[in-house]
């Protein structure tokens, strides 16, 4: 077929100028057609795709895991995500992936968060303990009468949605909307009319340090993505947790993946990338692609030339910090206080919830932080954070006592591998740098969430890991 | 980029040359046809791995998100008996052909707006050629 000529004449053509380099570096050079650094699921989807065409791939892992922030945790009771889960109706490669690998799809369980409705959510404002006046008639809610309905966690996509400019999924790219690119979520939601408790309550919630630091045309565009994609059906889950499918992904390459592979270095040039590892392992591919999150990869020296406004823009991205804490619980503590589960506080630890789980009967009980107030215990050891975890869980819940104890932590923000959890943009920094970010460097290609440009989440992924094998091919059919 | 045409002319048409007169012409001309579509096919093929997480065009295969397309050219728009469509797509009344394809690659919600297929389009219209090339005529 003409295409498996092209890329073996190619070989060919590119072996000469391979083995010069070889003698150059030394013969230790491990080499391969494309290498992939990162095993989320942005790295694994280049791979498979790569394979898929006859590519030799060898992807490259830090850490001694797959799934990256796909991670289904089944050392802590009730094997909870402590990353994506739910796998939306548009997210075709997601989904795509799963039916070529046989990895089944179910349906969330009853009583999983998304379809909270009001009556199971309690809301703590102030360090006050919840009661069971309903939220919109609590003496603690000081949100304007248009508000008043609305959870703390439902403002957000209420101002996001309420007045959307967009229509299409690409629309955020087209310069009539460079003004909201330019706002806070702050300006934003005032903008849309939301009072100074709906922006104070919203300033706890939001997934980012906080609505000064979150570029409103990021936020707008993805909730614009995930509200378009509930229309056209509902989400599901992975079948035994996400990580079950990320696992069936990596298993599925010729290539083992490659763990413990911190990369040092990265030298791109214009027809081929070395890579060398804290392990002494050098790599070196007539083509890379890197997901490393840009949080850990603007750690890395780069040499190759790098425009300085992409430097800045790996510089500048943000990753939204999220630490999670899990407990082992005794008993349901809420049937004794007969208040639902799952609550909200404006508190240090702002979101306590019981999740159903398809592994485990029991469910799972979990806290969270998000963005500024998580800055404020990273400095405290783990045991510390648990222990004002739960604290602050049986303070406000005193049914909760001798029931709880802390399980396990998990701080994103602090994980090397990841060093935050979601990543998000600026004001302005998506005009300055989401066209700069992902553009290739010589031979090394660029694929993350970060970079994606249609969908959200972990299909954002796999669409910018797509877009850049597609790149990878086309650059070694040039060769 | 040239490479695919000049290694496949190269096979075909170099052990041609040494025959003589018109039969290697001819030849040469059918080798220079089909290496152009060849081309398109093989260009449609690569831009198809787009579209294939979405759309299967073999006989069978896993079940995905998007309808399979085999044999799509010349269907009316949203009535595989199997699929779910969205709304919008079974109450268009299109057929598919080179005209209607063009069209709708190149800007799909403008087509079909409320359209489940998340998909911008393709500016590039011999990206969109070479696409329903393929479409047409799938290489194995």
């Amino acid at each position: 077929m003409p295409y498996s000529l092209t890329r073996r004449s190619a070989l060919q053509l590119g072996g000469a100028t391979l083995a010069t380099a070889a003698l150059r570096a030394g013969a230790t050079d491990e080499e391969a057609d494309v290498l992939v650094l990162g095993a989320g699921i942005a790295g694994l989807h280049a791979a498979r795709l790569l394979q898929g065409v006859g590519v030799s791939v060898t992807v490259l892992e830090g850490s001694g895991r797959v799934g990256g922030r796909c991670w289904t945790a089944h050392d802590i009771p009730g094997s909870p995500e402590l990353g994506a889960a739910q796998i939306g109706s548009g997210y075709g490669r997601v989904r795509g992936n799963a039916a070529e690998l046989g990895v089944r799809l179910i349906d969330p369980p009853k009583g999983a968060l998304a379809e909270t409705r009001l009556g199971q959510f309690v809301v703590s404002i102030g360090g006050a303990p919840p009661t069971r006046v309903p939220w919109a008639e609590s003496l603690m809610n000081h949100l304007a009468a248009d508000e008043k309905a609305l959870l703390p966690l439902q403002l957000h996509s209420h101002y996001l949605l309420k007045n959307d400019p967009l229509v299409g999924l690409e629309d955020w790219h087209k310069p009539q909307f460079r003004d909201i690119d330019e706002m806070s979520l702050r300006q934003y939601f005032t903008r849309q009319g939301a009072s100074k408790e709906a922006l104070r309550l919203m300033d706890v919630a939001v997934a980012a340090l906080d609505l000064d630091d979150a570029n409103a045309l990021d936020f707008l565009r993805k909730t614009h993505y995930y509200f378009w994609e509930a229309k056209n059906g509902p989400y599901h889950l992975v079948e035994g947790g996400t990580s079950a499918l990320t696992d069936a992904m990596a298993a599925s390459l010729a290539q083992p993946v490659a763990h413990h592979k911190i990369v040092k270095g990265i030298d791109a040039g214009p027809r081929d990338v070395s890579v060398h590892c804290a392990d002494g392992a050098r790599y070196r591919a007539r083509a890379c692609i890197s997901t490393i999150p840009l949080s850990v990869m603007r750690s890395i020296p780069v040499r190759g030339t790098v425009p300085a406004a992409q430097r800045a823009g790996w510089a500048e991205q943000r990753y939204v910090d999220t630490l999670q804490i899990f407990f082992r619980f005794r008993s349901p503590f809420w049937e004794k206080d007969g208040l639902p589960a799952n609550m909200w506080t404006d508190g240090p630890f702002e979101f306590f919830a019981h999740l159903p789980s398809t592994l485990d009967p029991k469910g799972v009980l979990i806290s969270s932080v998000n963005g500024r107030a998580v800055r404020r215990l990273n400095h405290l050891s783990e045991a510390e954070i648990g222990r004002r975890a739960l604290a602050e869980l049986i303070r406000l819940r005193p049914a909760a006592a001798g029931e709880v104890e802390v399980a396990r932590i998990h701080n994103w923000s602090t994980y090397p591998f990841a060093l935050g959890h979601v990543a998000y943009f600026r004001p302005g920094d998506l005009g300055r740098y989401a066209d700069l970010i992902g553009t290739p460097v010589g031979a090394l290609h660029f694929a993350g969430e970060h970079l994606s440009r249609v969908h959200a989440g972990i299909e954002g992924a796999c669409e910018s890991a797509e877009a850049a094998a597609l790149q990878v091919l086309d650059a070694l059919d040039r060769a | 980029m040239n490479h695919p045409v000049i290694l496949l002319l190269a096979l075909i048409v170099g052990p041609l040359l040494g025959a003589a007169g018109t039969c290697a012409a001819q030849a040469k001309l059918v080798a220079e046809a089909s290496a152009a579509s060849g081309v398109t096919s093989v260009r449609g093929k690569r831009l198809f791995l787009r579209c294939s997480a979405c759309h299967s065009i073999a006989d069978s295969g896993v079940a995905r998100i998007g309808p399979n397309l085999q044999g799509v050219l010349g269907r009316k728009a949203g009535t595989l008996p199997d699929y779910r469509y969205s709304a919008a797509m079974q109450a268009a009344d299109i057929i598919w052909d080179e005209t209607t394809l063009d069209r709708w690659l190149a800007d799909p919600t403008a087509v079909i707006p409320g359209t489940a297929m998340a998909f911008a389009g393709l500016t590039n219209p011999d990206d969109r050629r070479a696409i329903i090339t393929y479409l047409s005529s799938p290489q194995r």
